[in-house]
């Protein structure tokens, strides 16, 4: 029993001073500084346009009769201002699930 | 016959709160075991190895790696057979050499490569810090659950046994709370820091909880 003790003891010594010297070693390793930094992740963003008509004021029926009155219509019709609105959506990627094989120390996978 | 009824009920209830903690703690146990049977295709597509691509060129930390992954999954197995008091009265030999596996595991392989390997844990150094903790708290509980045994003090055997599994269980616990952090949309990292030092902390208060219901004299059981 004894001698089990001894060997136990001495590897958690030998764990601790080679992990001292692993690690100092490493530590000079400009990889290992970045090991666990995580990358920024581009974000996906989906741009949808919505074209939204823009609202018709009530005068513009009375002022385009009288120009066609006036100018016997040869007058280009009136365009409907049209307003353009910009809707920005995160793509789908963000709702998160659960999966049993992420049952682990590692990052879960998006 | 009222106190008669009482004393079943209280037993039914005891029973209950029983199941409600092993049920769970047998199902999270046997999914990390599963879950851990992959790796020893020795294929690198894993995510916690790719993030570690450097340090698993390394073959002391390789070697560290898959021992410690099989001495953790033997541990969680073999405590699942410990704690239960069935095998302990009838199968008192089950016991004894499971217990002496255990012991052999954690003192010689588990412990030794957790401390080694915590110098190049993930988070700060704070991270790290708590890992070594763990290595040698979980290396000094198995060793004074093996010597009170040896000591015949059945009663301290079993305290610093619960101590040691609520170290080993951490390695279950810390994947519940980082796929509960998860599905509430924390960060990677940030979720990796606060689900280690819950699952640590947490586990330790709860088995103390334990300890303390059992023993009448608490702060004595940290001495014997």
């Amino acid at each position: 029993m004894k001698t089990f003790l001894i060997v136990a003891g001495l590897l958690m010594t030998g764990a601790s001073v080679y992990g001292v010297v692993d690690y100092n070693a490493k530590a000079k390793n400009p990889e290992f500084k970045e090991l666990y930094k995580e990358k920024p992740v581009p974000v996906e963003i989906e741009v949808v346009e919505e074209i939204v008509p823009a609202p018709v004021p009530i005068f513009e029926k009375k002022e385009a009769a009288k120009k066609e009155v006036l100018t016997d219509g040869n007058v280009e019709p009136v365009k409907k201002a049209v307003i353009k609105k910009k809707v920005v959506k995160k793509k789908k990627s963000e709702d998160r699930k659960l999966r049993l094989k992420e049952f682990s120390r590692g990052k879960m996978r998006e | 016959m009222l106190n008669s009824r009482m004393l079943a009920f209280q037993q039914s209830v005891r029973f209950a709160a029983a199941l409600l903690f092993w049920i769970p703690v047998c199902i999270f146990s046997l999914l990390l075991i599963y879950n851990t049977l992959p790796y020893f295709s020795f294929s690198k597509d894993f995510s916690f190895i790719q993030e570690r691509t450097l340090l698993f060129q390394n073959d002391v930390y390789n070697t560290s790696f898959y021992i410690h992954i099989a001495a953790g999954a033997f541990c969680i197995a073999s405590a699942l057979i410990q704690f239960s008091s069935y095998i302990l009265k009838k199968r008192k030999k089950i016991h004894v050499y499971s217990g002496k596996i255990y012991v052999f595991v954690v003192l010689i392989l588990g412990a030794p490569t957790g401390l080694y390997m915590s110098f190049f844990a993930k988070g700060s150094f704070y991270e790290r810090v708590l890992f070594m903790f763990m290595a040698l708290f979980w290396f000094f509980t198995t060793y004074k659950g093996l010597a009170s045994i040896l000591a015949k003090n059945v009663l301290a055997h079993k305290i610093w046994m619960m101590r040691s599994y609520a170290l080993a269980l951490t390695a279950v616990s810390f994947r519940v709370y980082h796929i509960l952090f998860y599905l509430s949309g924390w960060d990677h990292l940030q979720n990796y820091e606060i689900s280690l030092w819950i699952s640590v902390i947490g586990n330790m208060l709860i088995a103390e909880y334990f300890i303390y219901r059992k023993s009448n004299r608490y702060l004595k059981t940290f001495l014997t």
